[in-house]
């Protein structure tokens, strides 16, 4: 047990350098975060069975660990920029940040969520905390995807440092390039990582191509730090990413183009002996540029332009006080100003091009206030309590876009002014040395989108309708629930999940007879609608074994959600039952692994939105990896067959059911320096 | 030191000027209209200017008389104008004259230093064989006399076309022309719809008692927009009403116009 939990303190040590923590609190302290969230360590390699499990391969995406992650579901248009769903919750429900920053996508169509501008080799831990625990970083009722960027490391024995990976998967003939590499001096360091992914069409259980499945992708980061002395740093970041020609055969147009430019610079200062600790000051700005191509597509009634484009700035400082008796505070306050404008121009035969703002240009600026007290009630209990409180003024800016809205009978000159309020309590109980429960509450408040405000006639393949802006929209309001159990021993851990959400003024889209429809041969006219309440429950149990001195370590994951509206509807995009299980052999430097992934029928669907019966089904997987030591220098080399049985299935989250990739072979070297 | 105080002086005062030329200016009342003709009418001694926002095109247009005496050179303020456009024809050696639908001046003060009427062209004239002119009969405020102008104007055909003629199943000849007080946008725009029927050759009644049902519509791609009001009558054979556009493109307006004994569809099409 206390292995186990060794490596989650190894994370937490890194991620926020805390010395803080006494000692002897530590074990109780890791027991209890571990039970709250998911951190999923990508880069330094651990030997750890969480680690290996989530990253199934070294050369894996966001994506792909994501989706091994319990409690993260993929909503797939095409194989790459897939929308992360944390126990149910979506887009604006959830918050997907970069290393604490807000960033938000450029598409109306919701082709580029936050999490393909980065690549596991850039980032230092994938950190997810659901429902109301999640609000440290912005108001929200679903939770918190913290993409962590990897530091710099100052280490002036290791003055240069890194390591190169080429991958081939044999699905999609895709190639996969990563560069990492790290330069030291006694003061500063550079780090620097590049990735490149490059797939073709792929090919299904079906052994037929999927068209519109392309996809090309370069990611390149650069991170420096400089340390003052013992206890600050400055560092800065810049990432940027690309994505070109990625196909999406779900919807009727591909991505042109996907560019993101992300950069912060980070202040860090940590003194125990200081009334404010662990000092984090960060500014930042990010803009992504994005555009839709139909070009490619065979059968368009007409071609359409539709870029877009976000741009966000902000800051933030987080500190915590010194220890004051039972009392362990945190404070957050943040900042950020995010802009979004996208249009559409339409080219029909033999008539003048028509233009209009599908995002009329809008912004947010939002301010938040955010105190979290730990508060160590005895030696056997916690309990924690958080606050966040956030100021929201949202506002159409741009004159057109007034008056387009104008014609759907909204004023939308003047501002719209709203208060967050967010408040979570939890409780953790060390029952014995070996179990540990914990409970927690919460309500929980998230502004509407902007799409689900200001949107105009944005089409949604899955339902075939136009949807259209509400900016009268309530705050969806969540009152959310979680019981854990987590039972740890050495070399064996099980941690069980039930969790559910009552959630007021649920946003969906309701069907208007009065509005016309604009795309040609969509069925009609939806706007967002705030509908009673819908409730979300569901359970997750995640269980590891290590066993023959850690030869054999065995992993399985169980996930269960269930959605449904005020009239026991089933709610749109719930995942079924999943079940992972994982059965790992490592001997030194060779590994042989054998998973099996079960997803259940799911029957459990929404007519209206489009969705259909989707069968069950179960995957086989093989990996294995083998490492060498030249000199100095380390070569692995690793090989696996992922659905090894051809099975031809699509998930009920992959829109239009279009058939996940058939067997797929790969292989990859990585040679460390 | 001198100079200095001098020179601030100097820069108040000039200033305190321009500040008293900025007060003064009045907006010329013919700001962003243009001249299409002048005459003297005669046994008045009065010049007789015309003018108009753009070049003249079949269909609505709004139009300005201005008087002004041909002695002193003042303009004339109070007037009665009439107006009578004559089309006049020639084909195969035939001649033939017609009018056609003219809101007169409301008032025989002047607004703004003009007169302002407007007329609909049912046809473009600009050639030898079909000219478009103005009849206008002037009487000034406290004399007796009656004056009388003639202004020859050139007239171009609207495309897409703003005016459209029908015979109804009474055997009643309508016109129909439409025109935006401000440029079509994206978003809510007034709308007006004029309606004339024609009596005889030389004269067209306003016509009050259609109910007008609007449909916009794209048909590149087949759809409307919301919330249209569709226009009502105010006076004079104007109709008032919304139009919504959601995208700039072609767009058409479908118009039903309704009355006890019939139902009469037409379309305008436009582009912006």
């Amino acid at each position: 047990m206390y292995n186990f939990f060794q490596f989650v303190a190894t994370i937490i040590l890194v991620v926020s350098t805390s010395a803080a923590i006494a000692q002897h609190q530590q074990d109780s302290v890791i027991k209890e975060l571990s039970l709250k969230e998911v951190q999923i360590h990508t880069i330094r390699k651990s030997k750890q069975p969480g680690t290996t499990f989530y990253q199934s391969s070294l050369l894996a995406s966001t994506e792909d660990i994501l989706a091994r992650v319990e409690g993260v579901n993929l909503i797939r248009r095409g194989p790459i920029g897939m929308e992360p769903v944390l126990r149910g919750f979506s887009a604006g429900q959830i918050n997907v940040v970069i290393d604490g920053m807000r960033i938000f996508g450029a598409c109306t169509d919701k082709m580029d969520p936050a999490t393909i501008y980065t690549e596991p080799v850039n980032l230092k831990s994938i950190d997810i905390k659901y429902g109301g625990d999640g609000i440290g970083t912005g108001a929200t009722i679903g939770g918190t995807l913290n993409l962590k960027l990897a530091d710099a490391l100052i280490d002036s024995n290791s003055r240069f440092t890194g390591s190169l990976a080429s991958g081939y998967y044999s699905a999609a003939t895709a190639v996969q390039n990563a560069v990492v590499m790290n330069y030291s001096e006694k003061k500063w360091a550079i780090r620097f990582s590049g990735v490149y992914r490059k797939g073709g069409d792929y090919t299904d259980g079906e052994n037929k191509k999927v068209d519109f499945s392309q996809y090309g992708k370069m990611n390149t980061s650069v991170s420096g730090k400089y340390q003052f002395n013992k206890n600050s740093t400055i560092k800065a970041d810049f990432i940027l990413d690309d994505g070109w020609n990625i196909g999406f055969p779900a919807l009727a147009m591909d991505v042109g183009y996907a560019k993101a430019r992300i950069a912060s610079v980070t202040y860090e200062r940590n003194n125990s002996a200081q009334f404010m600790q662990e000092i984090e000051a960060k500014i930042y700005a990010n803009a992504v540029r994005h555009a839709m191509d139909d070009t490619k597509r065979p059968a368009t009634a007409m071609h359409m332009d539709m870029p877009g484009q976000s741009h966000t700035f902000g800051a933030f400082l987080q500190f915590r006080l010194r220890k004051m008796g039972i009392h362990n505070f945190k404070v957050k306050t943040d900042f950020y100003y995010n802009s979004v404008y996208a249009d559409m121009t339409m080219y029909p035969k033999d008539a003048a091009p028509m233009f209009m703002l599908t995002w009329p240009k809008n912004h947010q600026k939002v301010a938040g206030l955010f105190v979290e007290d730990e508060m160590y009630l005895s030696s056997m209990s916690r309990l924690g309590l958080k606050l966040r409180i956030e100021a929201v003024n949202a506002k159409v800016t741009d004159e057109m876009g007034q008056d387009q809205f104008s014609v759907l009978g909204y004023d939308v000159h003047r501002p719209v002014k709203q208060i967050l309020k967010n408040v979570n309590i939890s409780y953790t109980r060390f029952l014995s040395s070996v179990l540990t429960a914990y409970l927690s509450a919460g309500f929980n408040e998230r502004s509407p989108t902007t799409s689900e405000r200001f949107g105009f006639y944005l089409f949604n393949q899955m339902d075939n309708h136009d949807y259209v802006g509400n900016p009268l929209l309530k705050n969806e309001q969540a009152w959310n629930g979680e019981f854990n159990l987590l039972f740890a021993k050495k070399d064996f851990s099980w941690k069980l999940s039930a969790f559910s959400s009552w959630v007021a003024h649920y946003i969906m889209g309701k069907t208007q007879q009065s509005l016309s429809v604009m795309t040609i041969g969509a069925t009609g006219v939806r706007s967002y609608e705030n509908i009673p309440s819908a409730r979300l429950f569901g359970a997750e149990s995640s269980f590891s074994y290590q066993l023959l001195n850690r030869h054999l370590t065995f992993n399985n994951t169980w996930k269960w959600l269930r959605g449904e509206d005020n009239e026991k509807t089933p709610l749109p995009l719930m995942s079924p039952l999943k079940i992972m299980t994982s059965v790992r052999f490592q001997h030194r430097t060779l590994s042989f692994q054998v998973e099996n992934e079960i997803c259940s029928k799911q029957n459990q669907i929404n007519i209206d939105f489009g969705e259909s019966v989707s069968p069950g089904y179960t995957l086989f997987h093989i990996r294995s990896g083998y490492g060498f030591v030249i000199k100095k220098h380390k070569l692995d080399f690793s090989a696996g067959i992922e659905n090894l049985l051809n099975k031809a299935y699509a998930d009920h989250l992959d829109w239009g059911a279009i058939l996940r990739p058939g067997r797929n072979i790969y292989g990859l070297l990585t040679f460390k320096f | 030191m001198k100079k200095l105080y001098i020179f601030f002086l100097l820069c108040s005062i000039l200033t305190a000027c321009k500040k008293d030329v900025i007060n003064q200016t009045v907006t010329d009342p013919k700001a962003g209209l243009q001249k299409i003709s002048e005459v003297y009418a005669l046994g008045i001694s009065t010049k007789v200017e015309l003018w108009a926002e753009k070049d003249l095109t079949t269909g609505h247009n709004q139009l300005f008389v201005t008087l002004y005496d041909s002695v002193s050179n003042q303009p004339i303020t109070k007037a009665l104008v009439k107006i009578l456009p004559v089309m006049d024809m020639e084909m195969n050696g035939m001649y033939m004259s017609h009018s056609t639908p003219c809101l007169q001046p409301e008032s025989s003060e002047v607004e703004n230093t003009l007169f302002p009427f407007a007329v609909v062209f049912t046809m473009p004239g600009n050639t030898d064989q079909s000219k478009w002119s103005f009849d206008v009969t002037i009487k000034r405020d406290g004399q007796n006399k009656i004056g009388t102008a003639k202004l020859a104007v050139a007239v171009g055909a609207s495309s897409p076309e703003r005016v459209k003629m029908l015979t109804t199943t009474q055997g009643e000849k309508l016109v129909v022309s439409y025109y935006f007080p401000n440029p079509p946008k994206i978003g809510i725009n007034d709308l007006e719809v004029i309606i004339y029927r024609q009596q005889d050759k030389m004269s067209f009644l306003s016509v009050d008692n259609f109910l007008l049902v609007m449909r916009p519509e794209m048909p590149a791609m087949g759809h409307g927009s919301p919330n249209n009001i569709n226009p009502v009558h105010t006076k004079n054979g104007y109709y008032k009403g919304k139009v919504n556009f959601t995208m700039t493109g072609d767009w058409r307006i479908n118009l039903d116009l309704v009355n006890a004994e019939q139902k009469n569809t037409i379309f305008f099409d436009l582009s912006f």
